[in-house]
């Protein structure tokens, strides 16, 4: 099936999160947003969604 | 996770969402499940690799336990979150995570299976254990 791995593979999370503070996303606004200041301050729950639909 | 937002703010753990598309389908995803908890926008998937987030076979995604979920949890937002058009990969998995001010992952659920997801309460136990274990 298009895009959909034939074998399953496990999810594999980090121990630290540094590559992903470097990233830069932008919000819904538009505005950018460095990750790492997103726990710069204190602790932070990043959720991912599967998809928008 | 709207609905568990007070519980969030009261603990002291700011919530935030990342989708994989643009900062437009995000504010539209924002404005039609009704939340104000913030989205970032990943269309290109960087911060779902990062994490570690599997991309799921098709009976992961579209199995049997996946459909009765989604339809589970349909029937509880009230039609919400209804599945319609697939915005982003279809088979793209995502997780929860609680990051550390001193960047360390102090938790994560990744999802292993499309009906997988952390809930609400999940997260904020891991908080208060991770975070106050150190």
């Amino acid at each position: 099936v298009l895009g959909a791995p034939d074998k399953s593979q496990p999810p594999k999370p980090p121990r630290r999160a540094d590559e992903l503070g470097d990233l830069v996303l932008l919000d819904h606004d538009g505005s950018p947003v460095r990750l790492a200041d997103l726990w710069r301050d204190g602790a932070v729950a990043l959720v991912w969604i599967r998809h928008y639909g | 996770l709207q609905r568990a937002h007070p519980d969030f703010e009261a603990a002291g753990l700011p919530l935030v969402l990342i989708g994989q598309a643009t900062p437009r389908h995000a504010a539209h995803f924002r404005r039609r499940m009704g939340i104000d908890l913030p989205v970032l926008a990943d269309e290109r998937r960087e911060s779902y690799r990062l994490a570690g987030a599997k991309v799921g076979t098709l009976g992961e995604v579209a199995g049997p336990r996946s459909v009765a979920a989604g339809a589970v949890r349909s029937i509880r937002s009230g039609g919400k979150a209804m599945q319609s058009r697939v915005i982003g990969h279809p088979y793209q998995l995502g997780g929860a995570m609680i990051v550390a001010p001193d960047g360390r992952v102090a938790w994560a659920k990744m999802s292993e299976r499309a009906e997988d997801n952390a809930e609400p309460a999940e997260i904020l136990a891991a908080a208060r254990a991770s975070l106050t274990a150190r």
